[in-house]
């Protein structure tokens, strides 16, 4: 039986898939300041890390919109972790509070969309 | 303006046309990254990282973007920043343009504080801790 829960704010965010392979091409030393272990993998894991990559950090921004928090720097990034993926949402866990995340993903960008529960 | 401090706004807009693309001479002193310039949050992160590879030092959690600041309630409240917040900030990042912030010190409009000029200050600030 699943547990009833209020949502309590969304947020959005878009990211294009050419600019994820730029930084990814040039930053990929350093993903450690922004990606847990677990998300590391789920981006070098994968045939196309610039779109798990581009997913990522569209679902973490969309959480700070959710959460209500500002951009806060590469920390901010770490304080928003992944949790569970499946194709189409995600589970990320900030602080003491969950954001489900929702994926939309075109040719060129992907789009997603944070309830923070 | 001194010859470092020229050398390192060169080197800072160089950083800054690269990393979003644009034509150099858009990148002046006073362009905010997001509200002239177009910066997204993954262009933030891709900036900061070009400026710790192009001037060899790290830039520490916290320092150019108080995030710890951002999340205590005595300086954020109702995404505002409270006075208190102000004067803590102002300490932090001398040389941004705190007088249009104060006019709607909303937390959203922070982003619009990070110039050029103001990344260039930080930095020249940086090295002549790191040089001394």
């Amino acid at each position: 039986m699943k547990r009833p829960c209020r949502i309590a704010s969304l947020g959005v965010d878009l990211v294009e898939f050419e600019k994820a392979r730029a930084f990814y091409g040039e930053h990929r030393g350093r993903l450690a300041a922004i990606l847990s272990p677990r998300e590391r993998a789920y981006v070098t894991r994968g045939s196309r890390p610039e779109r798990a990559l581009a997913e990522l950090l569209a679902a973490k921004e969309a959480a700070f919109k959710a959460l209500g928090l500002p951009w806060m720097g590469l920390a901010g990034f770490r304080r928003i972790s992944l949790r569970s993926r499946t194709p189409r949402r995600a589970m990320f866990r900030a602080g003491s509070r969950d954001v489900r995340v929702t994926f939309l993903s075109r040719r060129r960008f992907v789009v997603a969309c944070a309830k923070a529960l | 303006m001194n010859n470092e401090r020229q050398e390192i706004v060169k080197q800072v807009t160089q950083v800054v046309s690269q990393a979003l693309r644009v034509d150099a001479a858009k990148v002046r002193l006073e362009a905010s990254l997001i509200r002239d310039l177009g910066a997204e949050s993954i262009d933030f992160l891709d900036i900061v990282f070009r400026l710790e590879k192009t001037f060899k030092i790290k830039i520490p959690k916290g320092e150019l973007f108080p995030e710890k600041l951002l999340t205590d309630a005595r300086f954020v409240a109702d995404g505002c920043v409270t006075a208190a917040g102000l004067d803590e900030l102002k300490k932090r990042l001398p040389s941004a343009n705190w007088d249009e912030f104060s006019k709607s010190p909303l937390v959203s409009h922070l982003g619009d504080l990070f110039t050029v000029g103001m990344i260039a200050d930080y930095l020249a600030g940086k090295l002549a801790v790191t040089k001394s």
